[in-house]
């Protein structure tokens, strides 16, 4: 389980030494070499520079697992079928919801709890939180997860609330399974006197994730000569 | 270079751009536009200083994005910062010595301008924008010019998002992410800003953690006794 074991060795480097150092130095890419002879980078340019390797890493560890979400959108699109996402919570509308242009429209956005009657065999969902993950498996419906490093349910979570929360976890139930990159702590970055840390980054990285998912989606549905649609600015 | 040679070259480059898929594209543009943000760390730390100068004189710390999205991802964000606040949607009025994140996909949407000159109206206000800097806008005001500090998120008016054949409408903008992390990366410059003025400012705890209503209870008050 590569994702499992890496996704350990980060969160315990992370701990240890903090978010940046726990990225693959090979992943790592600055891009501004003057920039990253830097002895002491600034906060923020270790923040934009943490960002970097956590994308970069990403695309180097987990392209077949963005490939595969591809595939099963594509194909449940294909056959009629329909790809949603569900939007509940405090960080997930942000990711693609928001009412600017170049969402493809293919993407059914759920809101609020979920109506899991309408959900049909061959759908896809694509979601952020483990609690819809059964009740949809049920109904058929192919699950892509976005794994956050929370979850924002009081009694269910990814296993650093609750301690006596046995799963399933999302790697279990997901067809596919995208870690966000995003450690437990949630916050990113250690500062001198302050009590945590400090700054997320899983805003970012979560829209990354689903953008990732649609363009393997789209290239495939272009490649079949299906049409696609961007949506419009409302 | 005869017109022959010149077509040949617009083919090849047209040849080789119609071979990348979407992914590829959209993964080249975004690894491009985060490879910009350290090329503007002179500004991003200016403008951490400028929000800092503004919280230590007494003012207040402010967001504002169109569609509430970076906005959204500042406010009661856990690990982000507790006195941040959403301008129309929490806070309806500036006042005098108020400092403004303004992040916007465009050079001149006529909504984006109304709040910056509302912010422009008070005394001794900091405004920071995080918008493109494409000079499409030829007509109108842009946001970037009423900015204390302006940082450019290097995408064009789509918000970096793509043409592709077979896509009715550009796809897939980019502009949200990089404005994402160049906010955060403000941002951390702010906090080190305070701490190096003696003001660490206070942390959002984390609403799905153990002891939250104890730690929220704390940090409340430390917010609101100390204003940071």
């Amino acid at each position: 389980m590569p994702l499992l074991s890496d996704r350990r060795k980060f969160l315990k480097t992370a701990v240890l030494t903090g978010t940046a150092a726990a990225i693959p130095a090979q992943t790592v890419i600055t891009g501004n070499v003057e920039a990253a002879q830097d002895s002491k980078p600034s906060k923020g340019l270790e923040y934009a520079r943490m960002i970097r390797g956590m994308v970069q890493n990403l695309l180097a560890q987990d392209s077949s697992k963005i490939e595969q979400a591809g595939d099963l959108c594509a194909e449940a699109l294909a056959s009629g079928k329909k790809v949603y996402y569900n939007t509940t919570g405090h960080n997930e509308p942000q990711c693609i919801m928001e009412k600017r242009a170049g969402k493809p429209s293919f993407l059914i956005p759920l809101y609020g709890a979920i109506d899991y009657t309408i959900f049909k065999p061959g759908d896809v969902f694509i979601t952020e939180r483990i609690n819809f993950c059964a009740p949809a498996k049920e109904k058929g419906v192919k699950l892509i997860g976005i794994l956050m490093p929370f979850q924002a349910q009081k009694k269910q979570g990814q296993g650093i609330v609750y301690v006596d929360y046995k799963g399933p976890w999302m790697e279990e139930i997901c067809d596919v399974c995208i870690w966000d990159r995003v450690p437990f702590t949630i916050g990113t970055m250690s500062f001198d006197q302050l009590p945590f840390k400090a700054v997320p980054a899983h805003g970012a990285m979560d829209g990354i994730i689903l953008n990732l998912i649609l363009a393997a989606t789209i290239d495939r549905l272009v490649k079949k000569g299906i049409p696609v649609e961007a949506t419009v600015e409302g | 270079m005869n017109k022959t040679r010149i077509f040949h070259f617009y083919f090849l480059f047209s040849e080789r751009r119609s071979m990348k898929t979407l992914l590829e594209r959209y993964s080249d543009s975004l690894l491009s536009g985060l490879d910009t943000i350290p090329k503007k760390m002179d500004l991003i730390v200016k403008a951490g200083k400028a929000l800092a100068e503004a919280k230590l004189a007494g003012g207040r710390l402010l967001v504002y994005d169109r569609n509430y999205s970076l906005s959204y991802d500042c406010w009661t964000r856990g690990s982000g910062l507790y006195s941040i606040t959403v301008y129309r949607r929490i806070e309806k009025a500036f006042k005098d010595g108020d400092a403004l994140i303004l992040a916007s996909y465009h050079e001149g949407a006529p909504d984006d301008l109304i709040v910056a000159r509302e912010l422009r109206a008070k005394k001794n206000t900091r405004l920071v924008t995080i918008s493109p800097h494409a000079g499409k806008n030829k007509s109108g005001e842009l946001i970037h010019t009423l900015a204390d500090v302006a940082i450019d998120n290097g995408c064009d008016e789509s918000a970096g998002a793509f043409d592709i054949a077979g896509v009715k409408g550009k796809v897939l903008p980019t502009a949200r992410e990089i404005n994402f992390t160049i906010n955060w990366s403000v941002q951390c410059e702010y906090i080190q800003e305070m701490i190096d003025h003696g003001c660490p400012p206070t942390l959002f705890y984390l609403v799905h953690f153990p002891y939250f209503k104890e730690m929220d209870a704390v940090m409340k008050k430390r917010a609101e006794k100390y204003g940071y």
